[in-house]
């Protein structure tokens, strides 16, 4: 969920695509990072709020959403961009199970859905303890088949984002976790301002949460059965005063963390030192997924726009070629 | 001749913002605290009506005791369903999302009046959905289908703030703050369905950048009661006013309730509920 303002006519300055994404604050580091092929693809422009972008590698597909738009899209170099669903009950984070069914965070329905390999839709979770779930935001899918997910109550208050019922019903912010065996769902964190976006180390043994609030990144480590320290520890205090604040994030191979923020994207080591931060001008940065079959494309949400930008390092893959 | 005002909810850390009358009890509003509360004047008691409230501002009520609420920053108004969800009524005129609802009212037809200025403030989340050009009050009609459609009332308002309907619907009731920084006190012949020219019944200077008025009511007799700097205060027809109920710390809403309208309520801007007799 993105907390900034935003040009009202939608108008904001482009990259300049085709050059090398720019970059500021930089450490050694990130030059293994950010190379001479880092270079700026805008594939679409004309959004009012992106958010929610995941890369399906069997169809070399990306999709991802406009929430005010209430619209799933989906794009693939071959095909082009073409409409999945509208309305999507404004559909925030998006992620793929280890069956490559989508699985999806229903900010204003209020619930967690999948799609299932014929097409219908299962609702996997829409109340916990007999409380509604405030307005899911964003998700992730562990290798043992969890789906891991932030529940701040955006879509309750924001403008334009009225579902059936806005009323909140919980005092807290969690995150939540779905058992793949009985499809039982429990609270794991309540102690968030605001958890936003979400990520697992790239072996599982840190669960990532950026707080929006907060302004920071929070790390929890994360046993093998999936259970988490009770309190998390700052990982990243978010710097800048720019466009953005934290909101999606992922992980690559190596562990650098990488997290919405003031300005673009921050590039963070895996021992919570900035690397430095990929520069988006004056478009808000909401999310980003990896991509590409060798999984180092950087799809990038913006307010107005999705983006691509070759990087130097893979990302965690999603889908069934997760840790595989 | 002034009315002494008893406190039947003490003052609170934060404002109390206004009220309604819902045929039962009196229902008041704590944008702050995110929070709704409801005095029972029979018990004496105050509880908690709704928590999370998204900071609504203004508080209305139907004949049935239905309740709406001003979701200001989220641009919207608001009722509350008996399951205690919140529904959502219609957000957009003419394809585009209106202002920021800052007080409504309900006429006798049920429909929901409410003051939508621009008001300059900065919703939550990304500002995507300019405000309006204009600042008026804008009318909810529920058609038989249940879908509520809106509609643009007023077109020479500046920034209408406040609103009330006579008792028999014969009239629209628009406190508007003027570019000067005045506030007009205006009333609306509502001819078949539609606002006729307004007449200006009391104009209010504003004081260190404070509205003069802030809550208004209609008396079971037709008079216009208005809430705000000192307190209570009811205009004459030559517009003067006169003064009702003091209050140092200021009233912020003023509403009659109880059978026969018996008595007005007020709240006031260190978060006190009070009650006086309607001896108005």
């Amino acid at each position: 969920m993105a907390d900034h303002s935003h040009p009202p006519d939608g108008g904001s300055e482009s990259l300049l695509d085709g050059a090398v994404i720019p970059t500021d604050m930089e450490q050694p580091a990130l030059s293994r990072i950010v190379t001479e092929s880092s270079r700026i693809e805008r594939i679409a422009g004309d959004l009012l709020f992106g958010e929610g972008p995941v890369w399906h590698s069997a169809q070399s597909t990306l999709y991802w959403v406009d929430i005010f738009d209430d619209t799933i899209w989906k794009w693939s170099a071959l095909t082009g961009r073409s409409v999945v669903m509208r309305p999507s009950g404004r559909a925030n984070g998006m992620t793929f199970d280890n069956q490559h069914r989508r699985v999806v965070a229903g900010w204003s329905s209020r619930n967690i859905w999948r799609v299932e390999h014929d097409g219908s839709v299962s609702i996997l979770a829409d109340e916990v303890d007999g409380c509604k779930l405030n307005s899911p935001n964003d998700i992730v899918v562990k290798s043992d088949g969890s789906i891991w997910w932030t529940d701040p109550s955006g879509a309750l208050f924001i403008p334009g984002m009225a579902g059936a019922d806005v009323q909140r019903y919980r005092d807290d912010h969690p995150v939540y976790r779905w058992s793949p065996d009985g499809g039982d769902t429990a609270v794991v964190i309540s102690e968030l301002p605001y958890p936003n976006g979400l990520a697992f180390s790239p072996d599982e043994s840190i669960l990532y949460v950026a707080d929006t609030w907060a302004k920071a990144v929070i790390a929890y480590d994360c046993d093998k059965d999936g259970n988490l320290t009770p309190h998390g520890q700052s990982f990243y205090q978010l710097i800048g005063t720019e466009e953005g604040v934290a909101d999606g994030m992922k992980v690559d191979v190596e562990g650098n963390v990488y997290v919405t923020g003031p300005a673009g994207i921050h590039v963070i080591s895996p021992d919570g030192n900035l690397l430095g931060r990929l520069l988006f001008g004056h478009e808000h940065c909401t999310n980003m997924a990896w991509g590409d079959d060798d999984w180092r494309s950087l799809y990038v949400t913006t307010l107005s726009g999705l983006y691509r930008v070759r990087l130097g390092i893979p990302g965690v893959p999603v889908g069934p070629e997760v840790r595989a | 001749m002034t009315t002494t005002l008893e406190v039947v909810v003490e003052a609170s850390a934060t404002e109390a913002a206004s009220l309604a009358w819902t045929g039962e009890r009196v229902l008041f509003s704590r944008p702050s605290d995110n929070e709704l509360w409801q005095f029972d004047p029979k018990s004496g008691t105050v509880s908690l009506f709704r928590r999370f409230t998204g900071g609504v501002t203004g508080v209305t009520a139907d004949s049935s005791g239905r309740v709406y609420g001003c979701q200001t920053l989220s641009r919207r108004i608001v009722t509350y369903e008996n399951d205690g969800s919140t529904s959502v009524l219609a957000t957009h005129l003419d394809g585009r999302l209106h202002n920021f609802p800052r007080y409504a009212t309900v006429d006798r037809g049920g429909r929901v009046w409410f003051a939508d200025p621009r008001l300059g403030l900065r919703p939550p989340g990304p500002v995507v959905f300019p405000a309006l050009e204009r600042s008026s009050v804008l009318r909810l009609v529920r058609g038989d289908d249940g879908a509520w459609t809106l509609t643009r009332m007023t077109f020479d308002t500046h920034q209408p703030t406040v609103v009330a309907v006579a008792n028999d619907d014969s009239a629209l009731y628009v406190v508007d703050d003027g570019a000067d920084g005045r506030q007009e006190l205006r009333a609306y012949p509502i001819v078949q369905g539609v606002l006729d020219a307004a007449s200006v019944l009391a104009t209010f200077d504003r004081v260190d950048d404070r509205a003069p008025v802030t809550g208004m009511a209609v008396g079971p007799r037709g008079q216009v009661l208005v809430a705000g700097r000192g307190g209570v205060f009811a205009v004459n027809g030559d517009g003067h006013l006169e003064l009702l109920a003091e209050l140092r710390e200021g009233a912020t809403d003023v509403a009659f309730g109880e059978p026969g309208n018996a008595a007005f309520y007020v709240t006031s801007g260190d978060g006190a509920l009070l009650r006086g007799e309607a001896a108005v």
